[in-house]
């Protein structure tokens, strides 16, 4: 568990150039800011001080013209700090939307209500790999996202590695990014989608180059053929209940797009788009009912017999 | 301002005080001196900027569109829109008139000008039913079908009312007794039928001269 | 005759009528801007309950309070509630209860639009908890995005009744903003120009217009909405040619506007305020005014600063943060103003003073915040983060509810006759502040944190449980505060010390009349020679005389110069605008269920209108048929 959300999904802890480049551009922004709250606040406290001791308001024409002098001057420093901050937006603004696309790879994020469909884009149709609800990258590449969503708008937003993105049907949003370090972040869907917006969220794994290679090689290949009886037999349960309807597992007849792809399931870390560690026991609990742990979730309950159900899951754990 | 003692029945001096007399102004004015007038224009600032929003909402969604209209998409036959345009522009000329004639308050030519006003803005509400009756598409046919058809159901609302408004205020001319004072209630109507006319000669042409208004009509 | 029988003439003709019969066709200003103040605090304190009940369910990871459905109501209607049902009629009604005082007449432009206004406000807010308890409340949040909110994603009646109460609520803002603006305009007493008028009227002449103009936006979409929703229409379908960003700018266009409409007032209580309670003008009047003005003006021109993450052009973003960049300018210039006011006036520390203090060092949060959310790069973090609901209330409580409650301690008299408890008011700011930030500061940090906003539950393990657990302690000491307020003015209105005409030594016009007053509001229409009429009063100042005592007239007045011009005639008080507002009502309601609702309401409407405008008995001079 302490593994699965070890690196928080925070936009102060970077791990990529382009949300560094916010980083710093915030810790700018605060700083300025801070010590004008503070001025200002020193500037209020010494006029109620004044104020308070005065036996009546001035009202003299000096009065007039040393406050007219003290609005001027402080107004153009605010003129001039806020040009200043706005230049320097605009500077990192255009650091972080790279317009020379050297990008080595594209990833399809499709959102749906509420999980995550992912695709590596490839020039064969038959390498293209599709998985769900959690990310891989290589360390140092840089990567366009292609982002898309089935139904109402969801955002990306990979708070350690850059800003969001709104996943808008029929507008093929585009994020670039590179992730300079390795490690796993969590990404949450940042727009309102609806019942269940607070539990739409994923793992980015990011690895070195050689990991990240292997992981979609394995990811290429159809599923295994289940080896024991009883994954033979949670491979039938699963072809001939409701599943097929939903889930795609290549390899198998099952194609279906409505729900996650889950020909590697048993590769991933999380279950129910990121908000359950990928155990057996909620796997189990998963299948039998998700609408307990997601309700809303538009996956219905599975009410199987227990050993239908334990087949199931025991096939469901060979897909690695 | 004057300074002078107030008439009897009405508020009497304060013993000892400068006063401002105002018992003798007018009960009544014409233009931007009356607050009705500002009720009304602030009606038709309202008004207007939803049909600017219409406008700019047909706009928008023309720029994100392929095609547009879509194909096949027929509007009513130009000679009918045209026709209620052309009314609703005659209209002007009798309302003009009429408010013209306010101002010094020549009541049969204001009659008789309403009359006219009255009778061709029914008729525009006629080829206007004829129009609405024939055209080539639904509201549910496609984003091009709303947005028209959102230009139709909000200006025929507008024209209905104004039409009512004419009628109505055709006939107290008529039955009496007609106060100078309606002489401002006059002319903001006129004012109110000339935003009538002049939103829907807009957003008629809009609709109607898409092509040539812009460039790319076709763009797929 | 004397004062005393010119008193008791006025009074018959000014009369308020009374009883259930009198509730529904009175029309004095007065009435009508109490009646929008306490039906607001009302609406303030469900859904200040809401957003308790929310701050319990965020108090621990995993909570189970509310159910993920209730949730979304909850923010939803909180957030409706707050902006349309509670933040703007505040607003507008205590500038249909002080635009007319301070300016010196006896009545509004257009009474009976604004009892209209109030009935169509109450029918919005009744309909959406109606919803809300019948459990089919809204739940797309308070700007309902498409195609969330769509036929496709949001079947059932919930949308439809938020769509309605928008609609609503539209009605009545205009129709007050209508009424502000024309009564500013052509009322003001002999004398008192437009560079000599009030701030806060200022104020309210500038959000009226604003109003005028960004309402429509709203109105236009949705009304879009509803019909996508109702009869198919595509405006909001990708598939049929129609566009959700088109929602978001049409929401927006209105939006971002709506937020000044309810700071612009907030500013200028400041602005009453501190000038109260130094003894000084405001330092730099012309600027004060040209920075309202300024405001609202710009503020039409930031809205995509909410859309920044939908991924439009950079450099059509980068001249939406300029602008919103450009529009602290003026706020600036009225932070400076009232510094130096402060430092050059003589400060007397009475309670409403110190709201102000809260909203300097809370708002100030709030705007730096602003600024932030204002960068492209850094609101592509912070957007839709708890940072930004924690910049919203900063701006939102800070900018307009600490000087609201100010301004009403400071104006209680002249609503009730009697002062609030000074003790009890010392220690509601109190509580309020310490309760508004332990509330809402933590919130920047969880922004930070990477906490979204509109998320029912969070898990334990990602390190947000201790800051939300404050912000939940938080949220039950600021409703302990606006509980206390609230009591202390239930309790003051009844026993609290009488206050006499003049308690504060004001200097707006308001105040050279009875606590509360009378029905015709001044004995004499008064005259002015500056800015400050109370303050430099001459024992000779110039009374008016000559208004009829026998209908309600009221001397109209040029527009810049506000010369004396002619007098006219206010309506007595009548049932019809009633009428009007019930019978949209039950068009509009009934819409949400069959589309012939549109039309049935319109002719219901149009019964009532007809008794509204039906021609009154002449007495007036006849015109005589020319040739
Ligand atoms: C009272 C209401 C109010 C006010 C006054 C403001 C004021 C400002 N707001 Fe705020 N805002 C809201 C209400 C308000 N806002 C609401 C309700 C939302 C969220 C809606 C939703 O999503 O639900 C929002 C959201 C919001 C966003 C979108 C965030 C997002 O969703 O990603 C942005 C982005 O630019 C923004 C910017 C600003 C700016 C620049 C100001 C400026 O006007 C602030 C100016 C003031 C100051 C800066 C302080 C005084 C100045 C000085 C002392 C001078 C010195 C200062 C400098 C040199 C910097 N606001
Ligand atoms: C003027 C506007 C305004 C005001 C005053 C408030 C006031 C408060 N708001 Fe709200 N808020 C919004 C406008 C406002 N809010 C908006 C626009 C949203 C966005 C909605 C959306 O996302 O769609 C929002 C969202 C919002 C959220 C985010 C929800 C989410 O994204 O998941 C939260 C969470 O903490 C919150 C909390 C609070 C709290 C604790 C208060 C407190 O200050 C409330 C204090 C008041 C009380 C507690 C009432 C006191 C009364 C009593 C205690 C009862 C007394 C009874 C009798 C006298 C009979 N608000
Ligand atoms: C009506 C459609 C539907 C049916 C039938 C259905 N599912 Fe699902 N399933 C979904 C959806 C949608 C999700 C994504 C839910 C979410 O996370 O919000 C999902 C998610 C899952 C997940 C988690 C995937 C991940 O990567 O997190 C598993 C495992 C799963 N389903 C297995 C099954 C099994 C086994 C069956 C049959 C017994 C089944 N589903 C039947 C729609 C369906
Ligand atoms: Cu998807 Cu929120
Ligand atoms: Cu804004």
């Amino acid at each position: 568990m302490r593994l699965l959300f070890a690196t928080f999904q925070s936009p102060l802890h970077p791990a990529g150039p382009y949300a560094r480049a916010i980083e710093r551009l915030w810790w700018v922004f605060f700083a300025i800011t801070a010590v004008i709250y503070v001025l200002m606040l020193i500037g209020f406290a010494l006029a109620v001080r004044k104020g308070a001791r005065r036996k009546q308001a001035d009202l003299s024409d000096e009065a007039t013209r040393s406050g007219a002098r003290f609005i001027t001057i402080a107004l153009s420093a605010t003129t001039v700090i806020l040009i200043g901050l706005l230049f320097t937006s605009i500077a990192t603004g255009r650091d972080i939307s790279p317009v020379d696309d050297k990008v080595t790879r594209e990833i399809k994020i499709t959102g749906h209500q509420w999980w995550w469909e992912v695709q590596y884009a490839e020039a064969r149709p038959d390498m293209i790999v599709e998985t769900a609800n959690e990310l891989h990258l290589p360390v140092g590449e840089r990567v366009k996202l292609i982002l898309d969503s089935d139904d109402v708008i969801h955002s990306l937003w990979i708070p350690n590695l850059h800003g969001k993105r709104d996943l808008i049907p029929g507008y093929d949003g585009v994020l670039t990014l590179t992730a300079d370090k390795t490690g796993t972040y969590r990404a949450q869907c940042a727009e309102f989608c609806g019942l269940q917006h607070a539990k739409m969220a994923f793992l980015v794994i990011v690895e070195p180059k050689a990991d990240f290679e292997r992981w979609l090689t394995a990811q290429r290949l159809p599923a295994p053929f289940p080896k024991t009886a009883d994954q033979q037999h949670g491979q039938q349960v699963f072809l001939t209940s409701t599943c097929v309807m939903c889930h795609a597992i290549k390899g198998t007849s099952a194609g279906a797009r409505t729900g996650p792809d889950l020909t590697h399931l048993a590769s991933r870390r999380t279950l129910g788009a990121g908000i359950l560690p990928n155990t057996l026991g909620n796997l189990h609990g998963w299948i039998a009912n998700a609408q307990t742990i997601k309700p809303g979730v538009l996956m219905p309950p599975n009410p199987l017999e227990p050993n239908d159900l334990h087949a199931l899951v025991a096939y469901l754990e060979t897909l690695q | 301002m004057t300074l002078t003692p107030p008439a009897a029945d009405t508020t009497p001096a304060p013993i000892g005080r400068r006063l401002v007399d105002v018992s003798s102004l007018p009960k009544f004015a014409f233009g931007h001196r009356d607050p009705l007038w500002w009720g009304v224009w602030l009606l038709i600032c309202i008004e207007g900027t939803m049909f600017v929003m219409l406008a700019a909402s047909y706009v928008y969604l023309r720029g994100n569109s392929s095609q547009w209209p879509p194909a096949g998409a027929a509007n009513a036959p130009l000679a009918v829109t045209a026709s209620t345009v052309a009314l609703l522009l005659i209209s002007i000329i009798p309302t003009a008139i009429a408010f013209r004639a306010a101002l010094d308050g020549r009541l049969r030519v204001i009659q008789l000008n309403m009359v006219l006003v009255t009778l061709i803005s029914i008729a525009a509400a006629g080829t206007r039913w004829l129009e609405l009756t024939s055209i080539g598409y639904n509201w549910n046919s496609h984003a091009y079908g709303s947005v028209v058809w959102g230009f139709y159901f909000m200006h025929t609302f507008h024209l209905v009312s104004g039409v009512f408004e004419n009628l109505v205020f055709t006939a107290l001319l008529f039955i009496g007794p007609v106060e100078k004072k309606h002489m401002v209630d006059m002319r903001l109507s006129a004012i109110y039928w000339l935003f009538v006319v002049v939103a829907w000669t807009l957003l008629w042409g809009l609709f109607t001269f898409d092509s040539l208004l812009f460039r790319n009509s076709i763009i797929s | 005759m004397n004062d005393q029988e010119l008193h008791l003439r006025l009074s018959a003709t000014w009369h308020k009528p009374t009883g259930l019969w009198g509730w529904l066709t009175d029309n004095h200003h007065t009435t009508i801007g109490k009646r929008f103040i306490i039906t607001a605090f009302v609406f303030f304190i469900l859904g200040g309950i809401e957003a308790l009940i929310m701050r319990t369910q965020l108090a621990l990871p995993e909570n189970h309070v509310v159910s993920n459905d209730l949730y979304n109501q909850l923010f939803t209607t909180h957030g409706s509630t707050m902006m349309f049902l509670f933040a703007v009629p505040v607003m507008e009604g205590l500038g249909l209860y002080f635009v007319p005082l301070m300016i010196g007449t006896r009545q509004m432009a257009f009474p009976r639009l604004n009892q209209f206004a109030y009935f169509s406000y109450l029918i919005g807010g009744v309909l959406l908890y109606v919803g809300l308890f019948g459990n089919f409340g809204p739940d797309a949040g308070w700007f309902a995005y498409t195609p969330l909110s769509g036929p496709e994603f949001s079947p059932g009646k919930r949308v439809d009744v938020w769509a309605q109460m928008i609609t609503f609520t539209e009605m009545a803002a205009l129709g007050g903003a209508v009424s502000i603006i024309a009564t500013v305009f052509k009322h003001r007493a002999p004398g008192m120009s437009l560079n000599r008028m009030p701030l806060f009227v200022w104020g309210q002449l500038v959000t009226s217009f604003m109003i005028i103009f960004a309402m429509p936006s709203v109105m236009v979409a949705s009304g879009m909405l509803a019909t996508d929703r109702l009869i198919a229409t595509h405006f909001f379908n990708k598939a049929e040619g129609g566009d959700n960003l088109l929602w978001q700018h049409l929401f927006w266009f209105f939006g971002h506007p709506e937020v000044y409409i309810i700071f612009i007032p907030g500013t200028t209580m400041m602005s009453t305020l501190v000038s109260a309670f130094t003894k000084r003008p405001n330092f730099g009047y012309l600027g004060m005014v040209l920075s309202l003005i300024a405001t609202g003006f710009i503020g039409f021109g930031v809205w995509v600063h909410h859309m920044f993450a939908t991924g439009l052009p950079q450099l059509g973003l980068s001249f939406f943060t300029a602008s919103s960049v450009l529009i602290t300018i003026p706020t600036a210039f009225q932070f400076f103003s009232w510094l130096t006011t402060l430092w050059h006036g003589k400060i007397h520390f009475h309670s409403p003073i110190l709201y102000s203090f809260s909203f300097i060092v809370i708002f100030l949060i709030g705007g730096l915040t602003g600024v932030m959310l204002a960068s492209v790069p850094l609101d592509w973090q912070l957007h839709d983060t708890f940072f930004v609901v924690a910049h919203f209330h900063y701006v939102l409580i800070g900018g307009a509810i600490f000087p609201l409650l100010g301004a009403l301690t400071y104006w209680f008299p002249k609503l009730t006759g009697r002062l609030m408890n000074e003790k009890l008011s010392v220690v509601t700011v109190s509580l309020l502040f310490v309760g508004f930030n332990v509330t809402f500061f933590p919130m920047h940090q969880l922004g930070l944190m990477g906490m979204p906003r509109r998320v029912y539950t969070y898990l334990p393990n990602l390190g947000w449980t201790n800051l939300n657990l404050l912000a939940t302690v938080g949220a039950y000491i600021f409703g302990l505060g606006s509980l206390l307020f609230v009591l202390n003015a239930l309790i003051s209105a009844r026993i609290g010390v009488i206050a006499g005409d003049d308690p504060w030594g004001g200097a707006d016009l308001e105040w050279a009349t009875a606590s509360p007053p009378p029905a015709y509001n001044f004995l004499y229409v008064p005259t002015v020679r500056d800015r400050y009429p109370l303050w430099s009063m001459e024992p000779d100042q110039p009374l008016v005389t000559g208004l009829a005592t026998d209908r309600r007239e009221i001397l109209v007045t040029k527009l810049m110069d506000a010369e004396p011009d002619h007098l006219y005639e206010t309506p007595d008080p009548s049932i019809s605008p009633t009428l009007v507002a019930l019978g949209a009502g039950i068009g509009i309601i009934a819409a949400i269920f069959n589309p012939w609702g549109v039309p049935i309401g319109f002719v219901l409407a149009g019964l009532g209108l007809l008794g509204w405008f039906w021609p009154k008995p002449p007495h007036k001079e006849l015109l005589e048929p020319q040739p």
